[in-house]
């Protein structure tokens, strides 16, 4: 009898343990499926990560070829046709009437005025003439055209040892500025407006700041960020970017890439 | 033996201390339900324990209440852990039909003092059951679902791994203990004791997990 239950002791601690073994890798198998599970979401956040950016990139390409095409037609073709209508002014030797004579120099004056202001739009449009003047001077350019009309005060520091980003880095920085800059104009009523760049031995960073209205960033929604903004956020983001923006009193945009 | 008794006593006392301190930890609000379980616990253990040794009568009917009570708590926090619609109608059905077996068997069928197997060996089933359609979700949410942060998941591994570490005791015991109580009881002992250790000290784990908060 003993024995007897000896043997049923040992039986039904050996079920026993097969059972909880196998209820052990049931357990293992549902947090080893978790993980995978995990490893695949990853996977498809890398992949959308990866198709936003090529989508985003293509997006920008698109849009700088088109301000290319934009900016030799403005000096190809309306420069030219201005240029030849100042040459066809001069060509007006006898005007007898004083009051004639000065309103057709006056007409020149905004003639050249035009010719120079579209020189200026077409480099700031032109890619390829950003980045032969490089971010600094194509910055500087824009300062000025927006000094020249006489609202703004403008001014441009730079921090650190200068040193050469890659090209289309520049160029999506110089993008970002812009976009800030045409912001500021139109909404901010700012009178001072500052760049300034730090040259990191670790980091690059462009600062824009202006003294304007601002506006309450948290109260943004979606629909009144604007294409403006979420520009910006997308360029920043495209070159691997830290984008941020505070608004009071003024408003200060902030782009910091690591070198 | 009586040592490993106060050794689990001691272990779900911790449990249930550690179920209240962490309470603002937890990824379902139910999770905290075990700190006035395990609490309970401990008392009925110690209350069935003293009785029997001080009146030196079966403490039987202390813990058929305690199981029904037991079950009760068990299938509600597993009603409330379901995420599918379709389970949690079905199983509400099934609790509360068990919940009147239990309730039918501990007054007419096998009485209060006989120890009540009809109703552990149904509860054991269906607390298995419970805990495959548990991971049946789990397995088909579409999300990540994180096993280091979720309370719920330890505490259904407990269950898991104790009941199945007794499915086949539970179901041989009363016939066992017809042909000898002595051996029986010790054999009922050297399972439970281990599997008891296990339950608890995964309550524990369960109770330590954490969310990350956002800083």
């Amino acid at each position: 009898m003993p024995e007897k239950n000896e043997s049923i002791v040992l039986i039904v601690v050996a079920f026993s343990s097969i059972l909880l073994l196998l209820a052990i890798l049931i357990v293992a198998y549902i947090i080893i499926q978790q993980r995978k599970k995990l490893y695949h979401i990853n996977e498809k956040k890398n992949m959308q990560f990866e198709h936003n950016q090529a989508l985003l990139q293509t997006q920008i390409e698109i849009q700088e070829q088109t301000l290319k095409t934009i900016s030799q037609e403005i000096h190809d073709n309306i420069g030219q046709v201005l240029s030849l209508a100042k040459l066809n002014l001069n060509t007006f030797d006898n005007v007898e009437s004083t009051t004639n004579q000065t309103k057709i120099n006056d007409t020149k004056l905004l003639i050249s005025k035009a010719i120079n202001d579209l020189r200026d739009l077409s480099r700031s449009l032109h890619g390829d003439k950003i980045a032969e003047l490089g971010l600094q001077e194509s910055i500087n350019n824009e300062l000025k055209i927006l000094e020249n009309t006489g609202q703004f005060k403008t001014s441009l520091s730079i921090i650190g040892n200068i040193y050469k980003l890659e090209p289309q880095k520049e160029m999506v920085l110089f993008r970002i500025v812009q976009e800030a800059l045409n912001n500021t104009v139109k909404h901010a009523k700012a009178k001072n407006i500052t760049i300034q760049i730090t040259y990191d031995a670790n980091f690059f960073k462009l600062c824009i700041v202006d003294d304007g209205i601002g506006f309450d960033a948290d109260k943004l929604t979606a629909s009144q960020t604007g294409i403006g903004l979420k520009s910006m956020q997308n360029r920043a983001a495209l070159i691997g970017g830290n984008f941020s923006i505070k608004s009071n009193n003024g408003t200060t945009i902030q782009i910091e890439l690591n070198k | 033996m009586v040592l490993m008794f106060h050794i689990i006593q001691i272990i779900i006392l911790v449990a249930g201390v550690l179920c209240f301190f962490m309470r603002n930890t937890y990824d379902r609000k139910e999770v905290f339900l075990f700190f006035p379980f395990l609490i309970f616990t401990f008392i009925t253990q110690y209350s069935g324990y003293y009785y029997s040794f001080f009146l030196k009568k079966s403490n039987n009917w202390i813990f058929n209440l305690f199981g029904i009570v037991e079950y009760a708590f068990f299938f509600y926090f597993f009603y409330k852990i379901f995420s599918l619609n379709r389970n949690k109608i079905l199983f509400k059905v099934i609790y509360f039909t068990f919940f009147l077996y239990s309730l039918v068997n501990f007054t007419f069928f096998q009485g209060a003092f006989k120890l009540n197997t009809y109703t552990d060996t149904v509860a054991c089933i269906l607390i298995l059951i419970s805990c495959g359609i548990y991971f049946k979700e789990i397995l088909n949410l579409d999300d990540y679902f994180n096993v280091k942060t979720s309370n719920t998941f330890w505490i259904i591994i407990a269950f898991f791994l104790y009941y199945v570490g007794q499915f086949v005791l539970i179901f041989i015991f009363p016939i066992l203990f017809k042909e000898n109580k002595a051996d029986t009881l010790k054999l009922y002992w050297l399972m439970m004791i281990p599997l008891n250790i296990i339950e608890y000290s995964l309550f524990i784990i369960a109770f330590l997990c954490r969310k990350k908060t956002k800083v």
